[in-house]
């Protein structure tokens, strides 16, 4: 009896896990192609041919990048905490990971459908800013401390915003959860009511990012790297892939609160086994991975006070504005959800 | 300085300069207020031009139509 | 000397290319835009408020039906575990079938019932 339920445990804990490795590797992988994709954008964008010798139009770049970075020495400064110096880059990789725990891709087809999940989505990017600070303050360097506290002002400053705006989306749904939001956008994409509040969200997630234009605390190519400059080696690929790793979950999390997530309009009927609905999300993904590489491309780099003052006197107003006259036109009309 | 404004404080000339001076703050504040505003003009021009508002769904069991009589004693006994 | 006929006219006129829409028809676009998209959103939220007051009417409805039923089984069960206790402790000398183990004749429903 006993060890029949040993058992059961057993395989419960086995399928679960299971069950999260079939959402983290695709995941992982596209993360690692949204490297790729990127650097081909770019090069597009800027009439270059961009990598193209590794693998089949270079689309194995970034496991040969990855196998470097893993193979190079890993420089700790001595002076450094050497626990907290480990534990930003895992803990930040780990904050944008878990987000696509309750992430739905497709009708049930999700590992958890928190009726809370925005909150638990708000929570983790809020906890992300944490391993920002470690990375900065355990490095005991200069610039990594400055880049950490540049990178912690604009993260927090600009999350208010987005935070905002994913409130107005829960006024239109009625809901926190995840799947009743994408049911409620059956009528219409939220993003045709809320355009105005769609682009302030979409300026919130770049600096959220901290993409170009709001990517002053990084910067690659001007200031040293912000602050993972002490970070080398495979603690600079944890940075590296949470970074990706949370481009292509706002993406993913901007499809599903404007875009309708899964849903499509019904042009044919599907009777085949393939489920259409995930394809769906992959693809309306891809367009806001494809909107942040191009706004990179596009945009020079705003200077650090004003990219402040733009969050603080600019959007904040605008946001708090919309959050009275949306469910004042709700109320107004009559049309409030229950 | 705020003595050389009052004149024109709280009037249309105020309101422009405030528009031309700090556009954000004053059309985010005009946004703020439409809707406030609508709260209170659009229900009873609805209502005027027959809307009525459907019909809510019920947070208890419906209360029987008929005087109550009050319950004595225990029924068990 | 001007050539004949005159020297030709100054073009004064700037060549400004348009700059797009002006900004009052981008807001009345806008506008127009998100007045539509409240619309289509208030007619899906009505259709929820509407579901939602039909699953609680029919759940008004049902819950009489069940408890009645379930009591009926309940009764039936109870009936069924006082024969069978009457089978079993029939060669028992001075054994009450189905007497109260509190010694109170007050009735009380069963704490659990055997579903056999």
């Amino acid at each position: 009896m006993i060890n029949n339920n040993l058992i059961l445990i057993i395989l419960n804990t086995l399928i679960s896990l299971i069950d999260v490795l079939l959402v983290l590797l695709p995941v992982l992988l596209s993360v690692a192609f949204m490297t790729i994709i990127e650097r081909k954008q770019l090069a597009a964008h800027q009439r270059r041919v961009g990598p193209n010798t590794v693998g089949y139009y270079g689309i194995l770049q970034p496991f040969s990048d990855a196998l470097k970075l893993i193979l190079k020495e890993t420089v700790i400064p001595s002076q450094s905490n050497k626990i907290l110096f480990y534990l930003a880059p895992v803990s930040t990789l780990i904050f944008s990971l878990l987000g696509w725990g309750i992430i739905p891709f497709g009708q049930g087809l999700t590992l958890f459908d928190f009726s809370l999940g925005i909150l638990y989505t708000l929570a983790l990017s809020s906890l992300g800013v944490y391993g920002v600070l470690f990375a900065g303050w355990s490095a005991n360097s200069k610039y990594a401390f400055l880049g950490s506290l540049r990178s912690t002002a604009a993260m927090i400053s600009y999350e208010l915003i987005l935070s905002s705006a994913i409130l107005i989306v829960i006024l239109l749904a009625g809901s926190f959860n995840f799947t009743t939001i994408i049911e409620s956008q059956e009528a219409i994409w939220f993003v045709v009511p809320l355009l105005p509040v769609f682009i302030f969200y979409f300026i919130s997630i770049l600096a959220e990012t901290s993409r170009t234009p709001f990517d002053l605390q990084e910067a690659e190519s001007e200031l040293v790297a912000g602050f993972f400059t002490e970070h080398s080696s495979i603690i600079f690929v944890f940075f590296f892939l949470a970074e990706y790793s949370s481009i292509v979950l706002f993406s993913c999390i901007t499809a599903i609160l404007f875009f309708g997530g899964y849903n499509m309009p019904e042009l044919f009927v599907n009777n085949t086994f393939i489920s259409l609905q995930a394809v769906v999300l992959g693809l309306k993904t891809c367009v806001f991975c494809f909107m942040f590489v191009w706004f990179r491309a596009t945009l020079p780099r705003l200077r650090y006070d004003q990219l402040i003052e733009f969050c603080w006197l600019n959007l904040l107003p605008v946001a708090v504005a919309f959050i009275i006259l949306v469910p004042c036109i709700l109320v107004a009309f009559d049309i409030a959800p229950y | 300085m705020a003595s050389v404004f009052s004149s024109f404080r709280y009037g249309y000339r105020y309101l422009q300069r405030q528009a031309h001076e700090q556009p954000v703050i004053f059309y985010s504040c005009v946004l703020g207020l439409i809707g406030p505003a609508m709260v209170m003009t659009i229900p009873p021009i609805r209502r005027k031009y027959g809307y009525v508002s459907p019909e809510r769904p019920p947070t208890t069991y419906p209360l029987p139509n008929r005087a109550r009589v009050p319950v004595s004693g225990y029924d068990d006994e | 000397m001007p050539p004949s006929g005159g020297f030709q006219q100054i073009r004064y006129k700037r060549n400004l290319p348009f700059r797009g829409p002006s900004g009052v028809v981008i807001l009345a676009g806008v506008t127009a835009f998100c007045g539509y998209g409240f619309y289509r959103i208030g007619l899906g939220n009505l259709e929820k408020r509407e579901l939602q007051r039909e699953k609680a009417w029919s759940r008004i409805h049902l819950v009489p039906l069940l408890l009645a039923e379930g009591d009926r089984d309940a009764y039936r069960r109870q009936h069924a575990a006082l024969e069978r206790e009457k089978e079993i402790m029939k060669d028992v000398p001075g054994w009450e079938a189905g007497k109260d183990v509190y010694h109170n004749p007050r009735y009380r429903p069963a704490d659990s019932i055997v579903v056999l």
